[in-house]
This record gives structure tokens, sequence and C-alpha cells, in this order.
């Protein structure tokens, strides 16, 4: 069998990464086995497999008066409830971040300005949220309001980190071109500002909002939120087919808010179909 | 005093003018339309103030459904500043104690990242298209990640709670659930993009379809599945380190204890570490990923 001489030596010339994909392989075996001993004790407890039994027997037949019923404190009034918390919380950070923004924006504001508030949003962003929620639960007390206080504070982060980059990207040649037609600063903030801002602006928010409504929920389990809280009250009395129908409350809530927000950002950003 | 008259007639004149702009838009046709002697153009119609309408609706629906109650926050103000001024003077001698659990929300995430970034290899080939060409497979495929997907990883943490039992066990399969399915969706994203040319030639040779996906399309898609590993792992250590407040192993137990002792100077000590941390792996993991793509 003859091979041509071209072909076998560009197959010899082939770069040489045995040693490097060893190292490799055996560093990612490193981590494995560094990373599992801190997780020593049983894979499942004794009555595990029967509660996985039995949530999943609960998903598929969960409470259906719990799951439709429109009384208090049932699955689709805690998802309006949801909803609602995530809505507020991210009008809060989004009223918080705006000054914030066109203060930390280098192109308005000085240097020392926007390295302060960078410093400032990363500090929320890294703050885990829990302690934030616990922190508000300690001055307004357990509650749908602390979720609120808290969700608010977190968004701030990172929506005034987003709106920063849109305002640096701000062309200030219309607000001139706008001075020289003699616009008064009303005007000039209607039809220099807004409409170059607002689509990426809403476009941000409700990118967060749709994580808010996560957070909302997740809130719940430590009593700031009210669908978490009641999903693990139930599987804690045993209640699983109420705890499923929670569950498929949050499967719906979520899937609907994040279908939505994504349709309507691209909807913002391309236009109308 | 004729002049003063006179200024405060224009700035009433201005008011009436800007709201003239603003509002006659809605009421009017003519005030839509711009003609010139050639074409005239007709503005669609503004629907700005409607979706104004809405917000301010959905608002107070919302404040009556929170049940806001701001005299109290206002009220209770005093309390938040105590307890943030005790957050900024950390108590440095708590820094020992906190090593084991620090060491143990980092041992979470890399092993949550692993264990769930290799599950998700074989999951985003039976969801792309362009591998798996009937649509029977690779549908309820993603129909079913996109569930898993829906359920945030706090709530699979205190879920397992119940099923395994206290302990760093039930974050790491929190942990790795939520990479899984992450990582296969973006994964999948990524496959659906490659070039398929290569994988028909290798397959026209006789390899069969493991063969002609290690040859054809693992090289185009390694660099982004491992920037795709990493990002993942800069969102599950921001995961481990609350994952503990359900009780899942990591830093978020000894936060929980030490806030519910009410020691907010260790609290202020444990979260500038964690800013620490944070921020060093981020950076590594932002460095990494601008290597790799």
């Amino acid at each position: 069998m003859t091979y041509n001489i071209e072909v076998v030596n560009t197959y010899n010339r082939r770069p040489k990464t045995l040693l490097f994909k060893l190292a490799l392989g055996a560093f990612i075996i490193f981590l494995f086995f560094w990373s599992i001993p801190a997780t020593s004790g049983p894979l499942i407890s004794e009555t595990g497999l029967d509660i996985v039994q039995r949530m999943f027997q609960g998903l598929i037949n969960p409470t259906w008066d719990k799951l439709f019923s429109l009384e208090n404190y049932h699955v689709p009034y805690l998802m309006y409830e949801t909803v609602m918390v995530a809505f507020l919380g991210t009008i809060i950070g989004t009223l918080v971040a705006i000054p914030l923004s066109f203060l930390g924006s280098r192109n308005i504001t000085n240097r020392f300005m926007s390295f302060l508030i960078s410093v400032l949003v990363v500090f929320i962003r890294t703050m885990p949220f829990f302690v934030i929620g616990l922190i508000y639960i300690r001055v307004v007390g357990p509650g749908v309001f602390a979720g609120v206080l808290a969700i608010g504070f977190t968004s701030t982060g990172m929506i005034t980190k987003l709106y920063t980059e849109v305002v640096e990207d701000m062309d200030k040649g219309i607000l001139e071109a706008l001075d020289s037609t003699g616009a008064t600063p009303i005007q000039k903030l209607r039809s220099g500002i807004v409409p170059q801002l607002y689509a990426n602006f809403v476009s941000i928010s409700l990118y967060r909002f749709d994580i808010n409504v996560r957070n909302a929920i997740i809130l719940g389990l430590i009593s700031a939120g009210r669908l978490g809280f009641e999903l693990q009250a139930a599987i804690g009395n045993f209640r699983y087919r109420d705890a499923a129908a929670y569950l498929w409350g949050i499967i719906i809530v979520v899937m609907i808010i994040e279908f939505a927000s994504a349709n309507m950002r691209k909807r913002l950003i391309y236009g109308k179909k | 005093m004729k002049k003063e008259k006179s200024k405060e007639q224009t700035f009433f004149q201005k008011v009436k003018f800007v709201a003239k702009d603003i509002f006659s838009p809605y009421f009017s046709k003519e005030a839509r339309t711009f003609k010139t002697k050639e074409f005239e153009v007709v503005q669609p119609y503004p629907m700005s103030m409607y979706i104004l309408i809405v917000l301010v609706i959905v608002f107070i629906l919302a404040i009556r459904a929170t049940n806001i109650d701001l005299i109290m926050f206002f009220g209770n103000l005093d309390n938040m500043w105590r307890i943030i001024s005790r957050l900024i003077d950390p108590n440095f001698a708590f820094l020992p104690r906190m090593y084991d659990s620090l060491i143990e929300t980092i041992q979470l995430s890399v092993g949550g990242t692993l264990i769930g970034s290799i599950l998700a290899i074989p999951a985003a080939i039976f969801s792309s298209s362009n591998i798996v060409k009937k649509s029977v497979i690779y549908n309820p495929v993603r129909f079913i990640m996109s569930l898993i997907r829906t359920i945030p990883v706090l709530v699979y943490a205190a879920m397992l709670m119940f099923i395994i039992g206290m302990g760093a066990m039930a974050g790491l399969i929190a942990l790795a659930i939520f990479t899984f399915t992450i990582v296969a969706k973006m994964l999948y994203e990524v496959i659906e993009t490659v070039n398929m040319q290569p994988y028909e030639a290798i397959e026209s040779t006789g390899a069969n379809k493991l063969q002609a996906i290690r040859t054809a399309i693992v090289p185009q898609v390694l660099g982004s599945y491992l920037s795709i590993v990493l990002y993942n792992f800069e969102i599950n250590i921001r995961s481990a380190a609350i994952i503990g407040f359900v009780g899942a192993g990591g830093i978020g137990l000894l936060l929980n204890d030490r806030i519910s002792w009410r020691q907010y100077e260790d609290v202020g000590m444990i979260l500038l570490v964690l800013f620490a941390v944070i921020i060093l792996i981020e950076s590594l993991s932002r460095y990494l990923r601008k290597k790799l793509t």
C-alpha cells in the first residue's frame, strides 16, 4: 500500500498534543475526586426513593382543585402574586438604575464617578440575594413585601450595569442638532434622548423581569414570598400531590413569562414582523 | 412689570406647545400626517400612552397584591441602618472558621459543573436537529429539557433535601441538574451551527455516527463547549454560595447560621471573602473564555 508522500509528511507534522491532553484529563479527574469527598454521606435517605416515586405520581396527578381554583392562596393566586412581586421589584430596580446609569456612564460624568458606580454595581451583584432578603425580613418582617424590596435591591445592580452600556453608546450628535434648532430641554429629552434609549432600556428591564420571577419563587424558601414557601411546606408535610401542584405552578409561570419576555424583546429590537 | 408678564406668558405658551406636541397625535389624524408638495406620510398610531396606562393599572394591582406598607418600612429604616453599619465593620477573627465552608462551596460548584456538563453532552447530541434528523426524537428531548430548566436550582435543592437528606450531596446534585440543562441547551445551539460537510465526508467513508461525531463535530465545538462550561461555573459559584440557606451545604449554611444569631460582623466578613472569591473566579474564567474564543 502506498501513500502520497505529501500526505504522510503532513500527517507526521501534525500537532503533538498527547501530553497536553493527558495533563488536562488528569486535571479533570483530580478536580472530580477533589470535589466529591465534600459530599460524603449516603446517596439517598431511607425514604428517599419513596418520596421520588410519590413526587412523580403527584406530577402526573396533582391536586387538581388546588391547581385551578381561583381562591386565595391556591396556585393561580400564588402565581399572580409572584409575578406582581417580580413586577414591582423590576420597577424599583429600573427607577433606581436610571439615574445611577447616567451617573455611571463615562461620556456624561468623569472617570472617578463612573468608577465609584461600577464598584457599587459589582458589590450589589456579588451580594447573595438571600442575605439581602433576610436583612429586609429583619426590617419589615417576613412576607411578600420583604421579597419586593430584596428583588428591587438586587435587580438594581444588573440593570445599572446594562443601562450604563446603552447610555455609553448614545449618539450625542443628535442633541447638538436639536440644540441648533432651538429645542427646549423637554423637547430635547423627548425627541433626542428617549427614542435612542427606550427600546434597549425596556428590553433590559424585561430580561431582568424574567430573572426576577424565578428569584421571587426562590425567595419563598426563606419566607419572603409564598410560592416557594408553600412548596417547601407541602413536601415537609408529606403532601406530595399539593407539592406537585405548586411545582406545576412554578413551571407554568416561568414558561409563560420567559416566552412573553423573549417575544416582546424580539419585537422591541427588530420591530414588528 | 410688563416684561415679567410677557415672560410668564411665553412659559405658559411653551408648556401648551409641548403638551400639544405630545398629546395631539392621539386624537387627530392630521397631527400625525406630514405633508409636502410631493407626498404625505402618516405616522403609525402611537401606543406609548396606552402602555403607560396599563403599566399604572398593573402597578396599582401589584401594590394591592403585595400589601406594601411604606410607613412601616420607613419607621423601621433605622433598624436597617444598624444592620448595615455592623455589616461594613467585618470581624476578621472569624476568617479561620469559614475556611472549610468556603472550600466546600468551591468543591460543590466544581463538582456540580463537572457532572452536569459531562452528562449534558449526550443530551445535546440528541436534541440537535442536524445530527439526529428525526424531529420525533429531538423535539421531545428539547421539551423535557426546557421543562427541567424552568425550576430554579434552589427549589431543586430544597426538594432534594427531603429526598437525600441534609448535606452537601443535595446541593451537588441540584447544581448538577441545573448545569446539565443549561449546558445541554447552549451546546445544542452551538452544534446546530457547525459546518456539516466534514461530518458527511467522514460518514461517507463508512464511519459510524459516533466516529463521525468524534472526528468532525468535536473539534469544531470543543472551544465553545469549554467556554460554556466556564460560564456555568461562574453561575454555579453564586448558586453554591446561597444553596446552604436551604440546608444543602456550602458557605450559605454558615451565613444563615450567623444571620440567625444576629452576628452581622461575621456576616460582613463572609460577604467580603465571598466578594473576593467571586471576583477572582469570574475574572479568571473571563480570561480563559477570551482565550478560548
